[in-house]
């Protein structure tokens, strides 16, 4: 049995060090706490080498991968039958993760502070002040 | 100080609201993270826009001047 699972990210060539930022926050919450680069997801009949990873023990796979097409799209890959979070489950905690380090990383550049960053059940909620 | 209030919703939309601004200042700030999320990837397409009252408000410079007598 097999859910072996690629999705798409609203995300285009992205800032790798915030991707890999990204994950490592829900490889916390996945009780891993490890983010490795180059690694090959493997599933039921499937694998995929991918740019970065967070390897845990699956019921018929080795982790979740995210890697980057051709195209700069970013994809997350897993056979996530059994699996904590499902593939789209992954994709948009890792959208929302990504989304909100950019934002931070974004308003800093341009001389913003951050105020306030918080996690909420529904959120993410940053408050920015301009110069 | 006027804040920016950014909300990032599990679905990955984002909600941006302006606190304290008056005129359009706030735009200008929003367009300034959009024009800077994309390097980061991030293109964000505005579905919905909504100005507050304060928006409306002109802001306009006086200039004192000073009066011999």
């Amino acid at each position: 049995m097999s859910h072996w699972t690629v999705a798409r990210l609203k995300i285009r060539n992205p800032d790798i060090q915030l991707l890999k930022q990204a994950l490592m926050a829900i490889a916390k919450e996945l009780g891993v706490n490890e983010v490795v680069e180059n690694f090959e997801v493997i599933g039921w009949g499937a694998r995929q080498r991918c740019q970065l990873a967070i390897p845990m023990n699956l019921p018929y796979g080795n982790g979740y991968g995210v890697y980057i097409d051709e195209n700069g799209e970013v994809k997350v890959v897993v056979d996530d039958h059994g699996a904590p979070l499902t593939a789209e489950e992954f994709a948009a905690k890792l959208q929302q993760y990504y989304t909100a380090l950019a934002v931070v990383a974004a308003a800093q550049q341009l001389g913003f502070s951050v105020q306030q960053l918080q996690q909420t059940k529904d959120a993410v909620l940053i408050d920015l002040m301009t110069p | 100080m006027p804040i920016t209030r950014i909300v990032v919703k599990n679905d990955g939309t984002v909600q941006v609201e302006g606190i304290g601004y008056v005129g359009g200042q706030c735009l200008k700030v929003l367009q300034q993270l959009i024009e800077t999320l994309r390097k980061y990837g991030i293109n964000i397409n505005i579905e919905q826009q909504q100005l507050k009252p304060e928006a409306y408000i002109e802001t306009t410079q006086v200039q004192h001047e000073a009066v011999e007598q």
